[in-house]
């Protein structure tokens, strides 16, 4: 396969170029200039700015990282000017760890947002010519960081899309490259099972900490994990409870030790199987292992959905033959054959495989084809008042 | 001709359906290699890919699937019960009782 080789040594698939937005005041803008330059992709922040602790803290990691992505050729950062994000200050810390290229304007600083439009517009062109100079060189699989995810499960997504998906994770890992399991509400139940495949003793207490500590904020909440999880979709598809789900989710990150626990939006140091601890949302998990570095994902679904990345190819499988006819134009990968019983898991996670292949050399999935550019970053932490109900 | 369901893990004490069932219907469980398990007869109708219950469980006994727990029954389960929502449940609900 081959992939744009970045400054990092890291290779991309894709090599887009991003006008990232700091704060929601920005957004409109990153649109405006996205639109009058072919090339160019926009990513909007749903907020950026009133933002403390926690929420503030995986707010701005999760721009940094963007920026890092190896499908990024190279960034025009936006802002409005005067919010929590810091712009200019982002940019900085960004420019001390990577030699890609990166531009930043604010809506103040330019004057105005007729002013800002030209400026962003004329930046962005020149990164889109910059980045088409850059030509296609060999990579390895090795080189790759595959995301795996889960969404509108069903009891074939166990049976059938998982493992083969778990096929390609462990031919990933075995060339030394990095697979990244996600989705922290839908690993309670197999925390044990996956703290006995820990490559440490620290790897399986992080897995315990981000498992169990979810679980006490939903008893501190005083919710239950039930309302929201299986779905009723899920529950429709045959999934009855959370571990039932969990353990079919699991075998889509293969059968290698797990070698790191990673923050939200943190890229892991360690290649291997990897966890991100993201939500349960598909489009925040997703753009968490965006922000994580994942170049490509495969996303397993039993009803069938739409989801895309605006940065990284998403490749959809079913393991459900009535969804994948149903919802054609939003599968790539039919995988019922495991659950039919006319082939094997072994057979389609090789089909499989060849079909991640070809997306790396720039195949487009359908999300990609269609261009689902669905985005959002997980804030949490939330301080506002409260006092009316 | 019997209706086919998959066991996912030997000592399992649901299977899953993979085509729909009527009650009455005799269902053929077989491995994920294809090996025939044995035959059992449907007690209720069942969605396709949802689960039939290979043995009796009395309520708060334990349900394996994949080899592993995924709940606990609420309910007498009888062999060749449909096994879902109504009669099982999450031992990991967040909220302590």
């Amino acid at each position: 396969m081959k992939g744009y080789r970045r400054p990092d040594g890291r290779f991309g698939i894709r090599n887009h170029v991003l006008i990232l937005s700091t704060v929601g005041c920005a957004n409109m803008m990153v649109r405006k200039i996205a639109a009058q330059v072919p090339g160019a992709v926009a990513l909007e922040n749903s907020k950026g700015c009133g933002q403390v602790g926690s929420g503030r803290e995986i707010m701005r990691r999760c721009l940094f990282n963007l920026t890092l992505n190896p499908n990024v050729y190279g960034t025009l950062v936006v802002g409005l000017g005067c919010e929590t994000t810091k712009p200019y200050e982002l940019a900085d810390e960004i420019r001390q760890v990577s030699d890609k290229p990166l531009e930043v304007i604010t809506i103040q600083d330019c004057g105005g947002s007729v002013r800002a439009l030209e400026r962003g517009v004329e930046i962005a062109q020149k990164l889109v010519e910059d980045a088409s100079k850059v030509e296609r060189e060999p990579m390895e699989l090795g080189d790759l960081l595959l995301g795996t995810n889960c969404g509108g499960s069903d009891a074939t997504s166990g049976l059938a899309a998982n493992p083969v998906i778990g096929v390609v994770s462990d031919k990933v890992v075995a060339a030394g490259g990095t697979v990244m399991l996600g989705e922290t509400t839908e690993l309670i139940g197999t925390e044990d099972i996956l703290a006995s495949r820990a490559a440490t003793p620290e790897v399986a207490d992080d897995i315990y900490t981000i498992v169990h500590g979810l679980e006490q904020s939903f008893v501190e909440a005083g919710v239950d994990v039930r309302g929201a999880n299986p779905s009723p979709g899920n529950m429709k598809g045959g999934l009855s409870t959370l571990e039932e789900k969990a353990l079919g989710g699991i075998s889509k990150g293969g059968t290698t030790p797990i070698t790191q626990v990673v923050p939200y939006g943190v890229r892991p140091t360690e290649s291997g199987l990897t966890i991100m601890d993201t939500p349960g949302y598909d489009i925040e998990s997703v753009s968490g292992m965006t922000c994580g570095g994942a170049q490509v994902l495969i996303f397993s679904t039993g009803r069938g959905t739409p989801i895309g990345n605006p940065l990284i190819p998403v490749i959809k499988v079913t393991g459900n033959c009535e969804t994948y006819a149903r919802m054609s134009d939003n599968i790539d990968f039919d995988a019922s054959g495991a659950v039919e019983g006319t082939s094997t898991i072994a057979e389609l996670g090789e089909s499989l495989y060849q079909m991640l292949e070809d997306v790396c050399d720039g195949a487009e999935p359908a999300a990609e084809r269609l261009g689902f550019d669905d985005f959002s970053i997980f804030h949490n932490q939330e301080v506002w008042c409260t006092c009316i109900p | 001709m019997a209706k086919r369901a998959l066991l996912m893990a030997d000592a399992d004490d649901v299977a899953t359906v993979i085509e729909a069932v009527c009650a009455g219907d005799t269902v053929a469980v077989e491995t994920k290699q294809g090996e025939a398990v044995e035959e059992l007869a449907s007690a209720h109708d069942i969605p396709r890919f949802h689960k039939i219950a290979l043995r009796d469980m009395a309520a708060h006994d334990i349900v394996h699937k994949y080899g592993q727990v995924i709940g606990e029954a609420t309910a007498p389960i009888k062999r060749g019960d449909y096994v879902h929502i109504h009669n099982i449940e999450s031992i990991k609900t967040g909220v302590e009782r």
